[in-house]
């Protein structure tokens, strides 16, 4: 009964640790990218489908401002740009532009907040779209986020980030779907809270 | 006596022959295509990119949009002549799209093989499909 006890209140103490690293991790990540006003940086996606032998790699620039303005940028080996500034969404692509009010649209407002809230890190603190569990891997402090809402659930499995140990900043982003494909967006020569043209920001 | 028996002669023309057919499936399999793809419709469009792979059984393939957020996958069977969509996202996932879908994707994919551009006219509700090939990824081009 004892041996028991003992065991409970091992694992009780264990839980309550990771329970305060957890929040101690989360802390300070909130508190790196509630500096960042401004980043920027080059980005290498690739896409891994179950079906297919090969995967799809793009690359491009993103640029952030604080609040909703993000430019996402391919430029291989397609170009395209998604540019989110004051809730309207620009897509320019091979085949025209096309101005979308993302407050129309649910998914689309979900997907462009997620989009901008995980170049900082802003969406460990979502507590009511994601379930958050926190690791590590190797030095770096990884974040597991498990959308809670139907529409985002079904199209990711889990968002996972992996933060910079020293910046505390996203350097990968690993969108992981239910069918085992995933998306994997490393993020690299990110500079932050240099000033921004405004330009970057406005209609292509 | 060149160490050369029987058995071995055998052997070494079986060895001979499985390499020959090992080079012959690698030579037919492997093929790979990549476009950039818009689909027209009268009042919308998407675009996106269709990759490809082909075997001597099968034509598989996913169509993503730009971000990598697929829309569909396929599987063209060669003997049977048969397209599978293993995956469709759940708004398009509707009986008259996937049959319209299915028509379709057995016209396009012979010329999807080429990796050339080209456009193909949809069977119904006036869809036209836009193929152009993509560059090689950057790195992929430094390697």
């Amino acid at each position: 009964m004892r041996k028991v006890l003992v065991i409970t209140a091992v694992l009780l103490c264990q839980l309550s640790f990771s329970a305060l690293a957890q929040d101690g991790i989360v802390a300070k990540i909130a508190e790196a990218s509630s500096s960042v006003k401004t980043l920027s940086c080059n980005f290498e996606q690739t896409k891994r489908m179950k079906l297919l032998k090969s995967p799809m790699k793009a690359s491009g620039r993103m640029c952030y401002e604080g609040g909703d303005k993000l430019r996402w940028e391919y430029s291989s080996p397609y170009h395209y740009i998604f540019l989110l500034n004051n809730g309207k969404v620009t897509l320019s692509g091979q085949s025209g532009t096309s101005v979308i009010d993302a407050a129309g649209s649910k998914l689309f407002s979900q997907i462009t907040r997620i989009m901008a809230s995980s170049v900082t890190g802003e969406c460990l603190s979502d507590k009511q779209n994601f379930e958050l569990n926190t690791s590590f891997s190797g030095n770096s402090p990884v974040a597991s986020l498990k959308p809670l809402k139907k529409e985002l659930r079904q199209m990711f499995e889990t968002i996972r980030l992996t933060f910079n140990p020293v910046t505390l900043l996203p350097e990968k982003i690993e969108l992981l779907e239910s069918g085992g494909d995933s998306t994997t967006i490393e993020l690299k020569n990110v500079i932050i809270n240099e000033r921004l043209d405004p330009k970057e920001f406005g209609a292509e | 006596m060149n160490g050369l028996t029987p058995r071995n002669s055998v052997l070494n023309r079986v060895l001979f022959f499985v390499t020959l057919l090992l080079f012959c499936c690698t030579r037919v399999s492997g093929q790979e295509s990549r476009h950039y793809l818009s689909i027209n419709l009268p009042k919308q469009g998407f675009t996106g990119v269709c990759l490809a792979e082909s075997d001597s059984l099968q034509i598989r393939g996913t169509i993503v949009n730009e971000f990598g957020i697929k829309a569909l996958d396929f599987v063209y069977d060669k003997l049977s002549d048969q397209i599978r969509m293993p995956y469709i996202v759940k708004n398009l996932d509707k009986w008259y799209l996937r049959k319209v879908l299915k028509r379709d994707l057995k016209g396009i994919l012979p010329r999807l093989c080429e990796n050339s551009a080209f456009i193909y006219e949809g069977h119904k509700r006036k869809m036209t499909y836009n193929f152009v090939p993509l560059p090689p990824f950057d790195d992929e081009t430094a390697e």
